[in-house]
């Protein structure tokens, strides 16, 4: 492994992959610090560019702008008060009120170490359990798949927000979308209503630019705004003293921790991640009760959270197909793209992919560190790009990234297509993860049942008979009831 | 928070129709004698909607028979559907007028929609990213942009 990894460290350090990494980083931070932009949507903007580079240096990019972006939000979260990504929403609660304080720097400083520090410990995991799972995974069969696919799409009620019902309808017309096409074993036209162009189904990136990107532009012109009250203080104070190191300790190692699992469990993410430490070192802390007021732990934790998401979430996508967030299913449509198939074969034929990927995550975390400290100081310049300039130069940007998928602009039409339904989604509360996990998982599941049932001539206990299966099936039917005693709190809670 | 019972009631209703469509097209596909046929998988798809689509429809009237709320946001769901409009008309005359022609109208007309009046500004953005775009586009990944032709 040790080997792999320097062969890694070799392809990360030559020119055009390090340079497209700290591309990756820079652009990652910039995106992410814009509220209304996201890492999915920083990767989307990036696709043309992907379809044209090697896959290792593709893909050690995307990461690069994965984990920027991650960190990126809590910029704005600190200085505007306004989350740059969903995943900061929770360091906004302490964040602000530093900033109020004065202590913007402070903060931006805190918020850095602590990505790098949650960064760093979801690469180690990446790099120790991913190789591990992959070792099982390779032992799957079709009947497995088939039911890692079904607890993979139980996961839809967990992503599903406010509500479950409509987390749910989008994750089923999300499979509706998926059966779009020419059936892959029998031959037979799906609800293609004689259209040519629908025969071969609606392709994974134009479907993720419309329900990611387009929608968020849609979004974005629904009224004419303002400039956001932008900081004018001074950033001072960035880096960390040790006495703040030393009060972040715990913050941080909490943070990590539940950033990795969560990062693990596909279709969560960084939002949850960054809630739940928030929450978990405030019961914790001694000072539980200034959480609010501008303590550093409450921004320390969920900023650990969130990035210890990253590496978290490659973890079932590298190993299984399965993507851990919204992120990584677009990271996944981009492998799919360029030839690389993820699964536990991906180790196997394509060592070289992941091992740049392990290598680049490490290398990564140090370029945010030194990008965060460096150019905090300029923060405040990133926020005043105006959005009214902004979102049509991004619509453009989605055009030709859906355009040079197959340089047809039926699938400009689709992006266009489903940027209005996320539009409407997102307007009346549907999640967009659900949908996408919905499209990835719904050609997996149908795929891998057939082949089952074919080889065990239709015999459908072969799901409960074998282990790994089984265990899968068990997991599906705890996700399900989890999910359903949730909505019960909530909808009693809402009561209340 | 918004009260979207109104909306959940039609939405809910247009998902449960959505299922019974899909349940009837998918019935007509082929039968197979081993393994699920074409049409069994979307035949389940389809049973989910329209339960999940009664359920939020059920819901709605349970909170209380939905009335029509307050006033629609017409104003702001206009600027979005000009903006599709745009879009829309953007992509199609792509085919016949090509990326640089098409382009730097539509930047144009998004960032004027956008609330930017100032017209310099306007005009520099949209030639110049229009310029830029095309030259990394065409001439660095090789991208084969729509160009200018009548047939």
């Amino acid at each position: 492994m040790i080997g792999n990894l320097l062969q890694g460290f070799v392809l990360v350090f030559q020119p055009l992959t390090f340079g497209l990494m700290v591309f990756g980083v820079v652009l990652g931070i910039i995106i992410g610090a814009i509220p209304g932009l996201t890492g999915s949507m920083g990767i989307i903007l990036l696709l043309p560019l992907v379809y044209r580079l090697p896959p290792d240096t593709a893909l050690v990019m995307l990461c690069g702008l994965f984990c920027g972006a991650m960190y990126g939000g809590s910029i704005s979260a600190i200085l505007l008060r306004t989350p740059g990504t969903p995943s900061a929403s929770a360091t906004v609660l302490d964040g602000y009120p530093l900033c109020q304080q004065g202590k913007a720097g402070k903060a931006i400083g805190i918020s850095t170490v602590a990505s790098f520090i949650g960064g760093m410990v979801s690469s180690i995991c990446l790099i120790l359990i991913a190789p591990q799972l992959a070792k099982v995974a390779l032992k799957f069969q079709a009947a497995d798949y088939f039911s890692l696919s079904v607890f993979g799409l139980t996961i839809m009620a967990s992503s599903s927000g406010k509500s479950l019902v409509k987390g749910l309808i989008a994750g089923w017309f999300g499979l509706l979308v998926s059966t779009v096409g020419i059936d892959g074993i029998v031959g037979v036209n799906r609800f293609t209503f004689g259209n040519t162009y629908l025969m071969g189904g609606f392709a994974l990136l134009p479907v993720l630019i419309g329900v990611f990107a387009v929608s968020e532009v849609l979004s974005e012109s629904q009224e004419i705004k303002k400039a956001g009250q932008i900081v004018v203080q001074e950033i001072k104070g960035i880096i960390p003293t040790f006495a703040d190191m030393k009060a972040i300790t715990m913050a941080v190692t909490v943070g990590s921790i539940i950033g990795v699992f969560i990062g693990i469990v596909p279709g969560t993410g960084g939002a949850i991640a960054c809630f739940l430490a928030y929450n978990v070192v405030q019961r914790w802390s001694k000072n539980g009760d200034k959480f609010g007021t501008g303590m550093i732990e409450g921004v320390a934790a969920p900023e650990s959270a969130n990035n210890a998401t990253t590496g978290g979430a490659l973890i079932p996508m590298l190993t299984l197909g399965v993507p851990g967030d919204v992120v990584t299913s677009v990271m996944l449509g981009a492998l799919i793209l360029i030839g690389v198939k993820p699964g536990p074969l991906l180790f196997v034929e394509h060592a070289n992919v992941v091992y740049a990927i392990f290598s680049g995550m490490l290398v990564i975390q140090f370029l945010m560190l030194g990008f965060g400290l460096l150019c905090a100081k300029f923060s405040p310049q990133i926020l005043r790009i105006p959005n009214k300039i902004l979102m049509p130069v991004i619509m453009v940007l989605c055009v030709i990234g859906a355009y040079s998928l197959g340089n047809q602009l039926y699938d400009v039409l689709v992006a266009l297509i489903f940027g209005v339904i996320g539009f409407f989604m997102k307007k009346y509360g549907y999640p967009g993860a659900p949908l996408v996990l919905g499209v990835i998982l719904g050609p997996m599941a149908e795929d891998n049942l057939n082949r089952a049932l074919l080889v065990s001539r239709n015999d459908w206990s072969v799901l409960l008979t074998r282990p790994i299966s089984a265990s899968f099936m068990v997991l599906s039917v705890l996700s399900i009831i989890l999910a359903l005693r949730t909505a019960h709190k909530d909808s009693k809670k809402a009561q209340a | 928070m918004k009260d979207t019972r109104m909306i959940d009631f039609w939405t809910g209703a247009g998902i449960f129709a959505l299922g019974i469509f899909a349940y009837v097209i998918a019935g007509k596909m082929l039968k197979v004698p081993i393994g699920i046929g074409p049409g069994d998988y979307p035949r389940v798809i389809a049973i989910g909607l329209c339960i999940l689509g009664g359920i939020l429809s059920l819901q709605s009237v349970l909170k209380g028979f939905p009335k029509a709320q307050g006033k629609v946001p017409w104003k702001s769901i206009l600027r979005v559907f000009a903006l599709v409009l745009m879009s829309f008309i953007y992509i199609q005359s792509m085919r016949y007028l090509g990326f640089l022609i098409t382009t730097p109208v539509f930047l144009a007309a998004a960032i004027y929609h956008f609330g930017n009046r100032n017209w310099k500004s306007t005009i520099a953005v949209s030639v110049g990213v229009t310029l830029v775009v095309y030259f990394v586009f065409v001439s660095l990944f090789q991208v084969l942009l729509p160009r200018f032709s009548l047939f």
